[in-house]
């Protein structure tokens, strides 16, 4: 009788547990963009950079920063939090290279749940559009992704782990970024 | 009476003949179910006589007079490519007493000690010299040994640190330009959203 109780307790557990892991699991991998589906752009690309910084990557790129100028220590402070960068930029020769649903896949990812889209930008005299988004977790920022596209030109950002935006900010004028204006607590209002 | 049973047991039988035949069963003859052994051939037996043993004897001989030969022969071509034959002694290697030696060498130095205590019982130079020389030869090859290990030891260490170097470099640089084109594409934002303020001011 009490094995039966114990079994069954455990077998309990088990069935909470193995949701709540798999919740967690793929909430983490939620923050990360799949983003090979643009790999087959590189080769129609005139200028591309494909940039895939892992944990590991990042850490080693942050012994490398040398604290002793102004523009690396400030990128060092940025990266304290940062678990994952990975950015697809790519510059066409000609218009109509590539094709929106090549981009739909990447918005369907950002309509899960926890992305919020924070700033969109559209110019129909250019046609150009650039989307800011933000994974958010309480006041935490726990992930980004910035989709910029013209006829030539696309470019998806993909920044996972904590971000520090006061720290993101301080990077203005160190490597070439503004100083933004954009109030985090009035845009989600 | 008819005898036919007594002779093959055929014919009338005798109760009388029956019953002597019972009495005496015990003592009737037993066939042993193992037949027996067939006589063992006796094998030829290796005879020494005077002959072989002669022949053995010569051939032992030869083998060892031949082993002799050789022997006396390497030592002599040793002997000459050493430049002893030629009647030129080498100076004997003098180690200093002060200089610690490695390890390695350590071990081999009562030998070097045993050659020099010889030396002065007036044994002949050249067997102090080539006593010397190739224990001096057997510890530079150790030394050269050691050397080369640790060359190659130092060489993959540069090679692995180079190699991280390398990784650390690229990845520095691209951490550097992918926050260089987010800056980039969040000013072009900012500036969007800057323009669209100024055209449309919030009164």
């Amino acid at each position: 009788m009490k094995s039966v109780i114990t079994k069954s307790l455990k077998l309990t557990c088990l069935l909470f547990l193995v949701p709540l892991f798999a919740t967690i699991t793929a909430s983490a991998q939620d923050v990360r963009l799949q983003l090979d589906n643009l790999n087959k752009l590189e080769s129609k690309a005139g200028n591309s950079v494909d940039v895939t910084l892992d944990g590991a990557l990042l850490q080693l790129a942050g012994k490398f920063l040398d604290i002793n100028k102004p523009k690396e220590a400030a990128v060092k402070e940025v990266l304290a939090g940062l678990k994952g960068v990975y950015v697809k930029s790519f510059e066409f020769d000609k218009e109509g290279v590539y094709s929106a649903t090549d981009v739909d896949s990447i918005h369907a990812q950002l309509r899960s749940p926890g992305w919020t889209r924070m700033v969109g930008v559209k110019s129909n005299k250019e046609g150009e559009n650039v989307e800011f988004y933000m994974m958010m977790n309480g006041n935490q920022v726990n992930g980004i992704a910035v989709i910029a596209t013209d006829p030539k030109q696309l470019t998806v950002v993909n920044i996972v782990g904590s971000i520090d935006l006061e720290k993101l900010l301080k990077l203005s004028g160190k490597l070439g970024i503004p100083d933004l204006d954009i109030d985090l607590g009035k845009q989600k209002k | 009476m008819n005898e036919d049973y007594l002779w093959d047991k055929t014919g009338e039988r005798d109760p009388e003949i029956e019953r002597l035949e019972r009495s005496l069963s015990s003592l009737r003859y037993k066939r042993t179910s193992k037949p027996l052994p067939l006589p063992v051939a006796s094998r030829p037996q290796f005879r020494l006589n005077s002959t072989w043993l002669a022949a053995a004897a010569a051939i032992a001989l030869l083998i060892f007079a031949g082993g002799l030969w050789l022997a006396l022969h390497r030592s002599n071509s040793n002997e000459q490519s050493n430049g002893i034959a030629g009647g030129v002694v080498p100076e004997p290697i003098e180690f200093p007493k002060d200089v610690s030696v490695p390890p390695t060498v350590r071990t081999v130095n009562p030998t070097v000690q045993v050659a020099e205590d010889k030396k002065s019982d007036r044994l002949p130079e050249t067997i102090t010299s080539r006593a010397s020389h190739n224990l001096n030869s057997s510890t530079q090859s150790v030394e050269r040994m050691q050397k080369i290990a640790l060359r190659v030891r130092n060489k993959e260490r540069v090679l692995r640190e180079e190699e991280t170097i390398r990784k650390g470099e690229l990845a520095k640089e691209q951490l550097i330009k992918a926050l260089q084109i987010t800056s980039d594409k969040l000013n072009a934002v900012q500036k969007k959203i800057q323009g669209t303020q100024e055209h449309n001011p919030i009164s």
